[in-house]
């Protein structure tokens, strides 16, 4: 896996300066249909909601103190590029009655296909015979730097989606705690 | 819970160890729950010679063999699943590397449909009781074994950078 390695150190800042490249145009993309983005993850939310709302009414849930907003290493390797959203209450894992839908933001990764390509041309400039398995592991390396910017992004989603009357219908235990990180692993607050 | 069928990247990966003349070693037969104990504690098995053999961390073909990465976290989990050592070597560049075999528990009642790959999804929580206790098992479906593990084990493996897998969702009911 040596040579991985060294082809990582090559890539790396062509891959930043591309990244950041596109996630400029990600930014104005986002900012110009921003209404469109939030309505789209607030119907992906609301779907949630109602079943919370159901499960709260027969008394099979209580009140929900946690959004959870976990990347998925699944998702990144079959290319969904899906998160994993879930509603619960404060025993957050082990919660039974916790609800938890899939949503993949298209707008933050329409460059992907692109990206991957320009990956391997930039590689093919040094580098003779690149085989498919190294490729594939610098594109998982490389594109965990979503994962990061995808934080942003539902920093502004959330915000929008507490102040939906649609989100206002869930008993929610004091103010509710967004956290955002691994699946079932280390999971940071962030609003 | 999201499950997937766990096979070998047999297209990225092209060249994982492949297993020859393995035919006569071990009676695969005997790969089943029910007669785990039948099976020999250490297998060597012989693999294709060659000097870019990418040792991953799963070999799907004649049976599953596992790395010490996956069976490590699969314990993890502590679901029952016994573990053969089988050593496989490549004679001709003096390189070897130890797997495991696992031996799981199966069901032939669950039926298994590949999922549609799309934007967003909801999360199926009407899985078979028998499914939902487990983390990694076997469906057997007209005559072919699935190794099935649901997303907790996928995302453990993968982030500790288990290389090979191919992950294809898929929906299980009775």
């Amino acid at each position: 896996m040596d040579r991985i390695d060294e082809m990582k150190d090559y890539l790396t800042p062509i891959w930043n300066e591309r990244f950041s490249e596109d996630q400029k145009k990600i930014e104005d993309y986002f900012n110009t249909h921003k209404k469109v983005i939030s309505l789209e993850f607030k119907a992906i939310i609301h779907n949630i909601v109602s079943q919370v709302c159901s499960l709260q009414e027969v008394g099979e849930q209580c009140e929900i103190t946690y959004l959870v907003i976990s990347y998925l290493y699944s998702s990144l390797l079959n290319k969904g590029y899906q998160f994993e959203i879930t509603l619960c209450n404060e025993s957050l894992y082990i919660d039974k009655n916790s609800i938890t839908t899939y949503w993949c933001p298209e707008f933050l990764y329409q460059y992907t296909v692109e990206e991957e390509l320009y990956l391997q041309k930039e590689l093919q400039k040094k580098y003779i015979r690149i085989k498919p398995y190294e490729l594939e592991s610098l594109r998982q390396d490389l594109f965990l730097q979503y994962w990061d910017i995808a934080k942003s992004y539902f920093q502004i989603l959330v915000k929008q989606l507490k102040e939906s009357a649609e989100f206002k219908k869930v008993k929610i235990n004091g103010e509710l705690r967004v956290l955002y990180g691994e699946h079932m692993g280390e999971l940071k607050e962030f609003i | 819970m999201k499950y997937f069928e766990l096979t070998l990247n047999s297209v990225i990966y092209k060249n994982a160890p492949s297993l020859i003349n393995w035919y006569g070693i071990q009676d695969v037969r005997l790969i089943k729950w029910d007669s785990y104990h039948k099976l020999k504690n250490r297998n060597i098995y012989t693999i294709e010679s060659s000097t870019e053999t990418v040792f991953t961390d799963i070999i799907s073909f004649p049976f599953l063999l596992v790395s010490s990465k996956v069976k490590d976290t699969i314990q993890m989990y502590g679901d029952k699943v016994v573990f053969k050592e089988t050593i496989l070597l490549d004679a001709k560049n003096q390189t070897d590397k130890v797997y495991y075999l696992p031996v799981m528990q199966e069901n032939s009642k669950i039926k298994l449909a590949y999922a549609m790959k799309t934007k967003n999804s909801v999360c199926n929580k009407n899985v078979p009781e028998w499914v939902n206790e487990r983390n990694i098992f076997w469906i057997s479906e007209k005559g072919k074994r699935h190794t099935i593990i649901n997303l907790d084990l996928a995302e453990s493996l993968l982030r500790r950078k288990a290389i090979g897998l191919q992950l294809k969702e898929v929906h299980l009911t009775i």
